[in-house]
């Protein structure tokens, strides 16, 4: 359907501009001639002025109709652009904990198990564990396009999980601790088309000192000590959403064939 | 010895008696020509089965070559020329008689319409009813002409 749409935006001004070009063509050379045989029977001394010779005048006619179709077509493909994307869907991302998942079509999911409908991909890095799910192609209208969850395998206890997704233009990030770490992130593209990157980052929080989550204050303190602390792990996925609306990432192999 | 000559009317006269002095006759059959430059002429001396006429150009609507024989059309009747047409094109009056083409000159008020073609070529329609084609080759020439 998408492509018939295409083609037939594609034929319209064609068929346009030969339309106009027949049309003039016809016109002209009937105003044309009319002009020549006036001045033939008016002799060459008459006050009338030389016109062009209609294929000449054709020729001028479709150059200015393609400049100007090719200067409308640039406007409202700006316009139509500028309404698209505003209408767009921001992008975003949903954590399903313990107490929300099993109200979700995730229900019942355990870390590494499979999910309907996604391509599933174990990852390790170090100590940390990811089990990233991206949805299959004829799913990706009505799931969300991507699905993380994270684990950490190590033996240490202040342990912090940032993960953090960067759009370019936008940019999203979110922490937990061990004990916190969402079941499962869904993470929503929107109507977003280019690339973006995941990257998930495992901090040691021991060298903050008493480091509370549920504390407020030490949460801030904590914020502070990470612009200033190495990650002890990182990772990172880089994401293409192409015009098609599907989805790649070369690191875990897979590819689109696609103009964009 | 005869010659015939190819100069204004006023000096026809003088010229003519001159040559008779001479004893060079004038004779509009005459294979050698004595002409004067920049002038046109009025009149050409046509054949038409074995007679001679005394064409005025005013009547002669197109003149066509066709290999090695020159037609002149006036009205519905033909006639033929001896000389050629790059000669026919220097005696004739320059703002009646233009070249259309390699093989036809027409004269401008016995045209009766023209019509542009798709390439570069207009069709004349003369008043005697003979198509005549203006060639790519005499396109420009001929809307300069006309002014069109």
């Amino acid at each position: 359907m998408r492509e018939g749409i295409s083609i037939i935006s594609s034929l319209v001004p064609i068929v346009a501009l030969v339309l106009i070009v027949v049309v003039e063509f016809a016109i002209y050379k009937a105003v044309y001639k009319r002009k020549i045989n006036k001045r033939l029977a008016e002799g060459r001394e008459a006050d009338i002025k030389p016109m062009m010779s209609p294929v000449k005048f054709t020729v001028i006619t479709l150059l200015c109709s393609m400049i100007v179709l090719v200067i409308l077509w640039g406007i409202f493909a700006v316009k139509a652009g500028k309404r698209q994307k505003e209408l767009a869907v921001y992008p975003s991302i949903s954590m399903l904990r313990e107490n929300t998942i099993q109200d979700s079509p995730f229900a019942g999911y355990s870390f590494g198990d499979d999910i309907n409908g996604y391509m599933h991909f174990s990852e390790q890095k170090g100590d940390l564990r990811l089990e990233i799910y991206v949805v299959k192609s004829q799913m990706r209208s009505i799931l969300p396009p991507v699905l993380v969850a994270v684990d950490y395998v190590g033996a240490k206890e202040d342990i912090l999980i940032k993960e953090n997704i960067d759009y370019g233009f936008y940019k999203m990030n979110w922490q937990n601790s061990k004990e916190s770490a969402a079941s499962l992130t869904a993470i929503n593209t929107g109507g977003y088309k280019g690339k973006f990157t995941y990257s998930c980052m495992i901090y040691d929080m021991a060298g903050m000192g008493d480091y509370d989550p549920k504390d407020s204050e030490s949460f801030f303190n904590g914020i502070e000590y990470l612009k200033e602390t190495k990650p002890d792990v990182t990772y990172e996925l880089e994401f293409k959403t192409h015009q098609s609306g599907l989805l790649s990432c070369p690191q875990l192999g897979i590819t689109v064939d696609s103009w964009d | 010895m005869k010659i015939r000559l190819l100069v204004s009317d006023e000096h026809y006269d003088s010229i003519a008696a001159e040559l008779i002095k001479l004893g060079i006759d004038v004779d509009d059959d005459a294979e050698l020509i004595l002409s004067e430059q920049n002038v046109t002429v009025s009149h050409l001396i046509a054949r038409r089965s074995d007679e001679i006429y005394r064409l005025e150009t005013k009547d002669i609507s197109h003149i066509e070559s066709f290999a090695h024989d020159i037609v002149a059309y006036c009205g519905e009747e033909e006639y033929r020329l001896s000389e050629t047409l790059r000669r026919l094109e220097e005696i004739l009056d320059p703002k009646e008689f233009i070249r259309v083409s390699n093989s036809v000159i027409v004269s401008v008020s016995h045209i009766k319409s023209i019509r542009p073609a798709l390439s570069q070529k207009f069709l004349l329609t003369m008043k005697n009813g003979a198509k005549v084609d203006v060639t790519r080759t005499y396109y420009y020439i001929f809307k300069e002409f006309l002014g069109i």
